[in-house]
């Protein structure tokens, strides 16, 4: 390896050509893919495995400088180790972005989208928040308060998810300032403050046709299926009542909860006490679950289902 | 915020007003009114929720069958459940050409202590992760809910004689829990437990024509008096089967001193697998 020539930066940082210590790839040995085409070049004659690094190996990487970097970040109660931890967690599995106790569905949504779609995007949110305090996805400025940000989540919202969601809450809020997990009113995401995040981020597409308090018909959530079919992210707007079997049957006053559709819905036909029915089942990422099902067991009739559905925003890149 | 709520309320208004597509109410009245109605219907209305309380649900599974043919004519499956665990037994009525030692398997949820008898005879039972699982096991137990406990498998050497025998596993399944009915306001929901018994391994076994799956679930509940009866929830049990087409088994609820049980009969056509809850009798899910 070349000793004195500059190979290679990731983010900030430059190399020298030696190994950085506590370097792990997944599927690469090291001198691997990790850095420019400099620092693979000069490793060519021991590269093992030629093949440019995956976007998730990116982002692992900006993970693992990230927490070797000394000292805590703006979040003071908040270790940057535990943030590593998260993140690592969530780069190969987005769907455990996990609102938990706090009101924060809707970013949580946009977040599960983003390191879905770009994992080294949504590590980078994460790291810029910790360590500079604000970060930016393409049109979206995220500066959360300083109350947020001396709160300490503990085991109510992991730590990744705290910094990434809660602060995407706080600094889109006009009127109401978020900095507790218990913070209601302050967590709640409108369809048209969805649809503008997905337009910030660069969505090129951006269909808004939900409501808050009235329920729709079976025509706009096939025209979601038909979108997602199609290749958008749609997330669906709903009264919580439809993911549990005690209270899927119970019709719903407002909608309180976005979820991202992961599965095609599909419709059918069953007889329920003695009456043919329409059907539906499709599955979702909420609460942590990339693939939870709707309905979780036996059957949901399309009656009950649109007696909680409250429409839908879908988007294309 | 106001420019998603104004339409929304405008909508209201005008299904409340025009229901024929004729104004009933006039003018900026009308709309006042519309925001009021709205209000009032719909206080919790702005969406966000925080996550339920989850204890994930655990499963276990039927027998899987052994290579030498067997033809089982039953399954006698029971659950007697506490606070946060069920006792399982799943008794077998098999038939067998001739005498032979078979092993056999399943699926537990927890790494618990396992009784098995074949006839009166008690077998030594091993208890391992069930890792990896088999491809037809990863179709249905790989997707788990997160948090889920690991699987382990179950197994023992079952020495069978000629003509019917019966085969006997007794263990301990974890509760799962999901709370729900929580909101705005209502910092806590009710919990309904849950359980779940996969079915499917009963496939690939021979099954006499007769075959049935006799399924009995037991809760703790003293006899409800006349006023929980009729003005309360008191609590119960229900179960739910995978199949779309019939996900609700004909089953019957008996109250039986401080018990409330529920038996059903599963078959001809046997579901992939059952799903049963306990809770308060107006969060039991209908289909």
């Amino acid at each position: 390896m070349a000793g004195s020539q500059k190979f290679g930066s990731l983010g900030s940082e430059h190399h020298d050509g030696r190994i950085p210590p506590g370097i792990k790839g997944r599927s690469f040995a090291f001198p691997g893919p990790l850095g420019s085409d400099g620092w693979n070049l000069a490793a060519g004659a021991t590269l093992v495995n030629k093949e440019p690094p995956t976007a998730h190996q990116r982002a692992e990487e900006l993970v693992r400088q990230f927490e070797a970097r000394p000292g805590g970040g703006e979040f003071k109660k908040i270790a940057r180790r535990a943030v590593a931890m998260g993140l690592r967690i969530r780069i190969y599995d987005p769907s455990a972005i996990h609102q938990k106790v706090s009101s924060l569905c809707g970013p949580a949504a946009l977040l599960y989208d983003l390191a879905s779609r770009d994992p080294i995007a949504y590590v980078n949110y994460v790291i810029s928040l910790y360590e500079k305090g604000f970060a930016v996805i393409k049109d979206i400025e995220v500066v959360p308060g300083i109350d947020l940000k001396d709160y300490d989540p503990g085991n109510r919202v992991e730590a990744s998810d705290w910094i990434g969601l809660a602060s995407l809450r706080d600094s889109e809020n006009y009127f109401f300032d978020y900095q507790d997990a218990s913070d209601e009113f302050a967590g709640i995401t409108l369809p048209g403050e969805l649809e503008g995040w997905f337009r910030k981020v660069g969505y090129a597409e951006v269909v808004n046709d939900a409501r808050v308090i009235v329920d729709q018909e079976e025509e706009n959530i096939r025209r979601a299926n038909t979108y997602f079919h199609k290749g958008f992210r749609v997330c669906l707007f709903i009264h919580s009542n439809m993911l549990s079997k005690s209270t899927e049957s119970s019709g719903s006053a407002t909608a309180d909860h976005w979820v991202v559709q992961t599965a095609p819905a599909s419709f059918g036909l069953t007889v329920l006490g003695g009456e043919t029915k329409k059907t539906i089942s499709l599955a979702i990422y909420t609460w942590g679950e990339g693939r939870r099902l709707v309905p979780l067991t036996g059957v949901l009739a399309l009656d009950d289902f649109l007696d909680n559905y409250y429409g839908f925003v879908a988007a294309k890149f | 915020m106001g420019d998603d709520i104004l339409p929304a309320v405008a909508e209201v208004i005008e299904r409340v007003t025009c229901p024929a597509g004729r104004t009933v109410l006039f003018g900026r009245m009308a709309a006042f009114a519309g925001i009021a109605v709205a209000l009032v219907v719909a206080p919790p209305a702005l969406a966000n929720l925080r996550a339920p309380v989850v204890i994930p649900v655990s499963r276990s599974a039927a027998l899987a069958a052994p290579s030498v043919p067997l033809v089982v004519e039953s399954e006698a499956l029971s659950f007697v459940c506490g606070s946060d665990s069920c006792q399982v037994s799943a008794r077998y009525a098999v038939t067998a050409a001739g005498p032979a030692t078979v092993r056999l398997e399943f699926i537990l949820p927890a790494e618990v202590s396992v009784t098995a008898t074949t006839n009166a005879d008690r077998e030594t039972v091993q208890v391992v992760p069930a890792t990896p699982l088999q491809p037809d096991e990863l179709q249905s137990l790989g997707a788990a809910e997160r948090g889920a406990p690991g699987l382990f498998r179950a197994g023992f050497q079952s020495a069978l004689r000629a003509g019917p025998n019966t085969v006997t596993v007794r263990y301990s399944q974890p509760l799962g829990a999901e709370e729900v009915g929580f909101g705005y306001g209502k910092k806590k929901g009710r919990m309904v437990q849950r359980f779940r018994y996969e079915l499917w391994p009963l496939r690939e076994w021979t099954k006499s024509p007769g075959f049935r799956v006799k399924l009995a679930v037991a809760i703790e509940r003293p006899a409800p008096g006349w006023w929980e009866r009729t003005l309360g929830n008191p609590r119960s049990v229900t179960c739910l089967t995978s199949d779309a087409t019939a996900p609700v088994p004909a089953g019957r609820l008996e109250q039986r001193d401080g018990q409330l049980w529920y038996e059903a009969e599963l078959g001809p056509s046997i579901p992939d697998r059952i799903t049963c809850f306990i809770g308060d009798e107006n969060l039991m899910p209908r289909n």
